[in-house]
């Protein structure tokens, strides 16, 4: 029962453990809707863009995932209606309202080797509506002086995540995360709604208002190092924190490992007691027989006349197998040929 | 004229030879009496032969004096030890030594006696004070935490943590970490026996009990679960190491435990330690920082001992008179398996000739390597 409880507990813990580890981490990074000329297209046109940062340590396939002005309350609308419908799937029903309004969904094509965004890295789409200039380029526009509404889903057709920018954003601004999207933060309870708290409008007139399409928000810094050097100049307090996380683990283990031994321990004593227990009662019908030692000797040589039991050995000689399994091929040390020896014939 | 052509076409070999540019860096040559001096300690006093042999060959390696911008050194993209290389800088090569650690080590001793999981806790502070010198001499926090790591006495984890927070330290540590775990029989004998009376010395531990097969093949599980949601950045090094275990007490992977064990350890081993050595380069190796270091270690392996020993000296005070431990088996706790064990064991025979500690301190010695790679997580936690 209680190995039962334990696998249990297990399973539970190492279910738990595979769902921390597996999570699409893409989101909205920077958004400029009216651009006066900082961030040129590849023909040197100063469109909007959109933002995207891969915020995950791993490489995110953005192949096939949506970028799109409508809003969720219309998608989820046409999902229930479309559902009601037929059995088709989210994506496929995006795929459908792609074909149907073009200018405001846009599918990241496949096949483009660029669509495989690195960890930690930023890709910048452009909202110019024209696709035939190539993967990056929307196929819908942003309208200046109006609210703008960008949201991105994923291949499964699911809210990745989404912004809306305001109309009061002037031009020759960007609208951007205040620091970078972290994937725990972003995706921990499933909640993608948007927060303007953590958005602000940026006008490139110092460091920290820089407007940084394909860019860190933020200038990364080891912000760990930084707080240990000027709070903790001794190590002191590093020293006991983790003195004191070393020894919870192990302490952790120790008072575990105690209870298993005291269980298992306890079990083992039981079982040996139960093997005396039937040894001695094995012992006590042995003497209960041995009181009868013509019988004993009766009963030998019965079984000795029946199994026919003699000393004499078989005189069969055989051969002593090594256990190693060599095969030829693996097997060095068979490969190897004796040198032939030299014998002199006299 | 074709004579002219030769002389040219051999001014050029010239410059290609190493005669030629160790004249630019004649700082090599103090490198490769390094080297040299590595392999005749390994070959000639049996120091950590499996380590310093294949480290001392590739500071020579390392330190052939050429002429870059042919793919040839190591760290030169492209080439062979470049390649070799990655698996140092990226901290693959730690995992797997560990992977061989776990199949190879029986935690027998530690499960039947678990309190000793507490002595190699205690050894930590080896690192911990390690570190907050390493502060004092200058260090800026991560390198302190890379250099601190020295004090787990583990070679793997040192050359795992430096290679995530001071890759430029790399080199300097590991042959630090080795070099002083070679020098464990030296270094930790006159420590304990300073900290310790003759009666203490001469405390007969009680036997261990036998330890079931389902403990043995629990341990490795709730290891990991406990250890690595305590400190997840410990995963590649706790993860692999109780995996490795698992094959071994699992009982139906002997294969593959005794490949992990013997034949795929051995390798990476090989391949490990030379790449350290080769990344030894002069310009790298022979700073201040160096000097630094080796001293940081040294005082890590005395911090480490010293605290183990004073730890059981002290949780000697609370345990019962039967229950007592052998504070000889302290220095056990910072892992360096399993030579830090043998030492408790040779000490315990001078003050007893009868009183053989091996098995004891087996337990704070393995509890070390879990204690180290733990501690390592937590440094690449706060500092990573």
């Amino acid at each position: 029962m209680n190995k039962k409880i334990i696998l249990t507990l297990i399973a539970v813990v190492a279910t738990f453990t595979a769902m921390a580890q597996g999570r699409m981490d893409m989101c909205i990074n920077e958004v400029m809707v009216q651009n006066s000329g900082d961030c040129a297209d590849q023909n040197g046109k100063c469109q909007a863009w959109v933002e995207l940062f891969n915020a995950s340590y791993g490489t995110n396939a953005i192949e096939k995932m949506f970028i799109t002005t409508f809003k969720p309350d219309y998608i989820q609308q046409y999902f229930k209606e479309q559902e009601s419908k037929s059995n088709k799937k989210r994506n496929v029903l995006l795929e459908e309202l792609r074909d149907q309004n073009p200018d405001k969904v846009y599918e990241i094509p496949r096949g483009d080797v660029d669509t495989k965004v690195k960890p930690r890295t930023h890709v910048v789409f452009y909202a110019d509506g024209d696709t035939t200039a190539g993967t990056f380029h929307l196929s819908f526009t942003l309208t200046p002086g109006s609210e703008n509404y960008v949201a991105l889903y994923d291949v499964n057709g699911d809210l990745v995540d989404e912004v809306t920018v305001p109309a009061s954003l002037p031009a020759g601004q960007s609208f951007a995360r205040v620091t970078e999207g972290l994937p725990s933060d972003m995706h921990k309870d499933g909640n993608h709604s948007f927060d303007a708290s953590q958005w602000e409008a940026r006008d490139g007139s110092s460091v920290q208002k820089a407007i940084t399409p394909g860019k860190y928000n933020v200038r990364p810094v080891n912000e760990n190092i930084e707080k240990f050097k000027n709070e903790d100049p001794s190590g002191i307090l590093l020293t006991i924190m983790s003195m004191g996380v070393v020894f919870s683990a192990l302490l952790l283990l120790y008072i575990l490992f105690k209870l298993f031994g005291k269980a298992f321990t306890a079990q083992g004593n039981k079982k040996e007691e139960e093997e005396v227990e039937h040894a001695a009662q094995v012992e006590t019908h042995a003497t209960d027989a041995g009181d009868n030692d013509e019988a004993i000797a009766a009963l030998c040589m019965a079984l000795y006349q029946h199994l026919n039991a003699h000393d004499e050995e078989s005189g069969v000689l055989t051969f002593d197998h090594s256990h190693e399994a060599h095969s030829a091929w693996g097997s060095k040390g068979n490969l190897l040929l004796h040198m032939p020896e030299r014998h002199d014939n006299h | 004229m074709v004579l002219l052509n030769i002389a040219e076409n051999l001014e050029q070999f010239w410059h290609f030879t190493g005669f030629y540019n160790v004249t630019l860096a004649p700082s090599s040559l103090i490198m490769l009496c390094v080297g040299l001096v590595f392999i005749y300690l390994a070959i000639k006093h049996d120091f950590e032969p499996m380590l310093l042999v294949p480290i001392g060959f590739g500071i020579l390696i390392g330190n052939i004096p050429f002429q870059p911008g042919n793919e040839i050194g190591i760290y030169e993209e492209g080439s062979v030890l470049n390649i070799l290389y990655q698996g140092v800088k990226q901290g693959w090569y730690p995992p797997l030594i560990f992977l061989g650690i776990g199949a190879m080590t029986d935690f027998s001793a530690l499960l039947a006696n678990p309190k000793l999981m507490l002595v190699g806790a205690a050894a930590q502070f080896g690192i911990f004070g390690a570190y907050m010198v390493a502060l004092a001499m200058g260090f800026m926090p991560d390198q302190a935490g890379a250099i601190a790591i020295i004090g787990g006495a583990d070679g793997p984890t040192a050359i795992f943590l430096s290679s995530k927070l001071a890759p430029n330290l790399m080199g300097a540590i590991a042959v630090s970490a080795y070099s002083y775990m070679a020098l464990v029989p030296v270094i930790q004998p006159p420590i304990m026996r300073l900290l310790t009376t003759k009666k203490e010395r001469a405390i007969r531990m009680k036997p261990a009990r036998k330890v079931s097969q389902t403990e043995k093949i629990l341990f490795p599980i709730v290891g990991l679960i406990l250890t690595c949601f305590f400190v997840p950045s410990g995963l590649p090094l706790l993860g692999m190491l109780f995996f490795g275990n698992l094959l071994r007490e699992s009982g139906v992977t002997t294969r593959l435990a005794k490949t992990a064990s013997n034949a795929m350890t051995d390798m990476v081993t090989i391949i490990l330690g030379m790449s350290v050595g080769a990344s030894t380069q002069a310009s790298e190796f022979l700073t201040p920082d160096t000097i630094k270091i080796f001293l940081l270690g040294f005082m890590a392996f005395v911090i480490a001992t010293t605290s183990g020993v004073l730890f059981v000296k002290i949780f000697n005070l609370i345990l019962p008179k039967h229950k007592k431990l052998n504070p000889l088996i302290g220095n056990a706790g910072v892992s360096a398996v399993p030579m830090a064990a043998r030492i408790s064991n040779d000490q315990g025979l001078k003050a007893d000739p009868s009183n053989y500690l091996l098995m004891h301190a087996m337990g704070p010695n393995v509890a070390g390597v879990i204690g180290s790679a733990v501690a390592a997580g937590v440094l690449l936690g706060f500092l990573g």
